[in-house]
């Protein structure tokens, strides 16, 4: 009896040991710190551009403006994302899309009080619209993909050609394959709005509407996609966007009228509220930031072909452009 | 006289008449769905009347934003606490050179579970840290581990408690099995105020999931002690608690740690929610997979996590059976006193040999570490990848299967099972889809199971998420008819041959372990997305259970009766059919009853597959922050899960928790 009690206690006794040392060390780390600065916490998000473009930025903080940087991961554009940064558990976001988080904007940035501050835009400008692969519209001689939708231009030749998107789920419409319903894309509208014989399919995530993309791609099968740039999936994928009636200040989400494709994404910079006063310079760093498309796809374009780590890739950028990345410290 | 019974009768036997009755009833409702929808019925007839669906998810969402602020002084700072503790422990064993944690996980194996195991758990270990994992091992580690301690810390109390108040313990289980059904989705957002987005956040979400089993076997393990050992105590003049400490809790020992591992189990399978609110690990790289389509890294984070929830269930489990005699208990027995200078050296070095190497190891690896640093942190280059193969093969099999993967699925699921059955729920009035549930769950499981299926569907129809209800039940019926069958099918050849038995139990095992996001990618290749994937995924994921129990609940039955029918002159199929099946009948329909549960619980994954139905009405309420509208759809699913489970469990009085049966 005694000798089962004796092991209850030094489990006990353990389990207290370790819970002091690792207090011990989380309680030394930040005592240390506050004598200078504390951590400050860039954002992690699950897509390639967001991440080489972050590293970037950490990188040019650490090394020429001695900052303690970490990451915390939140899945892109998300309540988790928004309400760290109300927190203070995430200090800076790059690259928030606009009309992908409209309602969590609303609530959190453009709302009365803002819980969450923009700091401009990165200079990344995001376009939305429907693709095709473009053996769908040339055809692939090489792997004997013959043309199916030649005169495939604009959203008014879908109809013709409704019977080669259709599929099991949809009958004898054509498909169009959407990302989640979470995402204010308004398909059902815009594919009324054209007059076109479509029926939109919700993959639930973009995990799985880029699998079944990938899988279209392999088999050779046309398929009509939305989808936006810059994204990795251009670079791995020959894929032609379906030309749209142009956004006008009339059409949704500002206007009523549905017949118009979609407005551009001004990519922006979120913060908190408090990151100013906290981290001073750093806020002027990543105020004066600027990224264009081409810049950020050429750094995820050697990320992939060339195999290197996200950290790695941005560092090779930064060694070949100091001339750019000069004028943003401050 | 025998002759003269009819054919089925003779098969089944005279008590199995009502069985075929309801069997034809059955055939004739599947008659009756499947030409509905050849027939493209129209859908509005069964629609709940509008006008009765009330706004209730407004106070919902009114009264999180006000406790939130009335309790934001109380969980801040706690959250920054936990925190705190958690960084220390991620720091501290990322700060142990990795050789050394290698090393000790097969010194524990071998101490555990003898050579086999420590080999095993050593190059398991060797493998994650080779193939790149090793920090995003550590991190999931040191995330579960924690979860885990306030698990056992609040369940094991709570169990005791529940243990000697059936008052109590009344109140508990309704609340225990909500926790495992409601989907974590829809506490996510209002914990996340709480907590923040923090490692407290994914410890919360991990321990509201998998608190249940150990305070289930507390309960259960201290209500077995038997009477007799608890009067010899009182009898001997000891208190009651000193008769719990010293009686009750030694004698339900065993039952705790099997608690224990099965609270470590479900720990483990919730890294992948907990990556959604930034709790970085294996989780992460799952989700990053995903979102690029890498079914190659996405199937090594899988085995990572797979490999790590082997080696903690196999310490967790040799620590259940070792149960009494403590395996740490000395090998030379004696104590301190009365011997020389040497004996006691002797003694320490033959009682604290383990300790005393690891830490010798553990100082000589920090000096050599700091001369040879590939010893303390291991470099990329050292590492091998199996990613490019696997993504070769699965692009293979997506244009070289692709003809024979969508033939199962428009006319196996689609035509056969989920058509006929989504249309029939449409279909239906939704007074008569109320009351044949009520009756069919009056029949199988009583009164009480009766009104809660009318209390479920009724929160569908007020909620608004009546068709969405329909959708999702029609989807579960589908894969649980599908897994019954084939599970069944599988578990009673593997009971007639263990060669078959020995090769499927590792694949079983990895199809529980295995974080059903991992394969999501080689999936949607194959059969495209939509409804039915989600049923194909779901059908996977839950045939387990009801293989074993199929398998074990035909071994079960007694030679004995076995020979008796083979000397009355059975034929195999006979003896199968009129023997066996029947015995094991009770086993068979336990696993049944936990793949029901399983399926329901893939529901929200469904969700994200573009299954539609209850799962993606909880995910998408959760991003736009609708608490009130996630939690209808949520306790909808809870709902359907307790009828389902009370059915399948027949008129027990005592019923048996889900996710008990190993």
């Amino acid at each position: 009896m005694t000798k089962r009690k004796n092991n209850w206690i030094r489990l006990s006794l353990m389990g207290v040991l370790v819970m002091a040392l690792a207090a011990g060390i989380a309680c030394s780390q930040p005592a240390e710190e506050t004598e200078t600065r504390g951590t400050l916490y860039l954002v992690d998000q699950d897509w390639n551009g967001q991440l080489v473009t972050t590293a970037v930025m950490r990188i040019l903080l650490e090394q020429e403006m001695d900052h303690n940087v970490a990451t915390k991961f939140a899945p892109a554009d998300s309540a988790p994302l928004f309400i760290g940064l109300e927190e203070g558990d995430f200090h800076f976001v790059c690259c928030n899309w606009p009309s992908y988080s409209a309602a969590l904007l609303e609530e959190y940035v453009d709302a009365d009080e803002a819980k969450v501050q923009r700091i401009g835009t990165v200079g990344i400008t995001g376009e939305t619209g429907w693709y095709v692969p473009s053996y769908v519209i040339n055809g692939d001689p090489d792997r004997g993909i013959a043309p199916v939708a030649p005169d495939l231009k604009t959203v008014a030749d879908l109809n013709q050609y409704k019977s080669v998107f259709a599929t099991s789920d949809t009958g004898d419409k054509g498909r169009l394959l959407e990302f989640t319903a979470a995402w204010d894309t308004s398909p059902g509208e815009r594919l009324a709005a054209f007059g076109v014989d479509f029926q939109p399919v919700f993959a639930g995530s973009e995990g799985a509407a880029l699998a079944e993309l990938d899988a279209a791609f392999e088999r050779g099968d046309p398929i009509l996609t939305y989808l936006w740039e810059p994204h990795w999936a251009h670079a791995k994928y020959d894929l032609v966007q379906i030309e749209m009636p142009e956004w006008t200040s009339d059409c949704y989400p500002e206007g009523e009228s549905y017949n118009c494709g979609f407005p551009t994404d001004s990519v922006a910079k979120l913060a908190w509220p408090g990151f100013q006063e906290e981290f001073p310079e750093a806020y002027q760093f990543l105020n004066n930031f600027q990224m264009t498309n081409a810049q950020q796809n050429e750094i995820v374009l050697n990320l992939t072909e060339n195999d290197l780590t996200v950290r790695q890739a941005a560092q090779a950028w930064i060694d070949a452009n100091e001339d750019i990345w000069k004028a943003w410290i401050p | 006289m025998i002759r003269a019974q009819a054919l089925p009768a003779r098969l089944f036997g005279e008590r199995s008449y009502r069985g075929i009755l309801w069997v034809a009833v059955a055939v004739a409702a599947y008659v009756l769905a499947f030409s509905l929808a050849a027939a493209n019925a129209g859908t509005e007839y069964g629609d709940w009347p509008g006008r009765w669906e009330l706004p209730i998810q407004e106070p919902v969402d009114r009264f999180f934003e006000w406790f939130e602020d009335a309790t934001a002084w109380f969980f801040n700072p706690l959250s920054d606490v936990i925190d705190r503790g958690l960084d220390g422990i991620e720091a501290f064993l990322l700060w142990l050179p990795w050789p050394f944690i290698v090393v000790a996980t097969a010194a524990v194996g071998c101490r555990l579970g003898g050579k086999w195991l420590g080999i095993f758990c050593g190059a398991a270990a060797l493998f994650i840290a080779f193939n790149g994992y090793w920090d995003s091992a550590i991190l999931t580690l040191s995330v579960v581990g924690v979860s885990v301690l306030f698990a056992v810390g609040i369940g094991v109390p709570v169990g005791i408690f529940a243990a000697f108040s059936n008052r109590f313990e009344s109140i508990v289980r309704p609340v225990l099995d909500t926790m495992q059904v409601l989907p974590a989705f829809v506490y996510l957002i209002p914990a996340l105020v709480l907590f923040g987005v923090s490692g407290t956040q994914g410890i919360f979400l991990t321990v509201v999931y998998s608190i249940p089993p150990v305070i289930r076997l507390t309960n259960l393990g201290i209500r077995q002690v038997p009477l007799a050992a608890i009067e010899t105590a009182h009898s001997h003049g000891s208190t009651a608690f000193q008769t719990l400490l010293q009686v009750q809790l030694p004698l339900a020992k065993s039952s705790i740690m099997m608690g224990i591992n099965q609270t470590i189990m479900m720990a483990v399978s919730m890294v992948i929610v907990t990556a959604l609110v930034g709790v970085e690990g294996l989780g992460t790289d799952v989700w990053l997979s995903l979102r690029e389509v890498d079914a190659g890294e996405g199937l090594e984070s899988g085995i990572a996590i797979v490999l790590l929830a082997v080696i903690l269930d196999r310490f967790s489990y040799a620590m259940a059976r070792s149960g009494h005699s403590s395996p740490a208990t000395p090998p030379t027995g004696g104590t301190l006193s009365g011997k020389s200078g040497a004996g006691v050296l002797k003694f320490l070095a033959s009682r604290y040999a383990l300790p005393l190497a690891g830490a010798a190891l553990l100082v000589v690896l920090l000096i050599v570490g700091a001369l040879f640093p590939p010893l303390r942190d291991l470099p990329d280059d050292l590492t091998f990848t199996l990613a490019d193969p696997v993504n070769e093969v699965v692009g293979w099999m997506a244009v070289h299967l692709h003809f024979i993967t969508s033939w199962v699925r428009d006319m196996l699921f689609r035509e056969l099972g989920y058509s006929p059955i989504h249309t029939l729920f449409l279909w239906l009035p939704w007074p008569a889809m109320m009351a044949v549930s009520a009756a069919l769950a009056y029949v199988t499981a009583g009164w009480r199971v009766a009104l809660l299926a009318l209390a479920g569907l009724g929160l569908a129809g007020i909620g608004g998420v009546w068709d969405v209800t329909m959708d999702t039940l029609s989807q579960v019926l589908t894969a649980g008819i599908f897994t019954v069958v084939v599970g069944v099918a599988l578990g009673l050849l593997a009971s007639q041959s263990r060669h078959f038995e020995a090769a499927l139990r590792p694949v079983l095992d990895i199809m529980q372990t295995m974080p059903i996001f991992v394969y999501l990618i080689p999936v949607i290749m194959l059969w495209g997305i939509g409804p039915l994937v989600g049923i194909i995924a779901t059908s996977v994921y839950a045939l387990p259970p009801v293989i074993r129990m199929t398998v074990l609940g035909i071994r079960e039955v007694p030679e004995q009766v076995i020979e008796t029918a083979q000397s009355h002159g059975s034929t195999a199929l006979q003896t199968m059919l009129q023997v066996k099946i029947p015995l094991a009948l009770p086993t068979i329909m336990m696993g049944i009853n936990q793949t029901i549960i399983m399926v329901l619980a893939m529901v929200i994954i469904a969700g994200l597959v573009g299954g539609g139905g209850l799962g993606q009405e909880v995910f998408i309420n959760s991003i736009w922050l609708r608490m009130g509208h996630g939690l209808v759809a949520g306790m909808t699913i809870v709902f359907m899960a307790m009828v389902l489970d009370r059915m399948t469990q027949g008129k027990r009085e005592a019923s048996i928790p889900f996710g008990l049966i190993r």
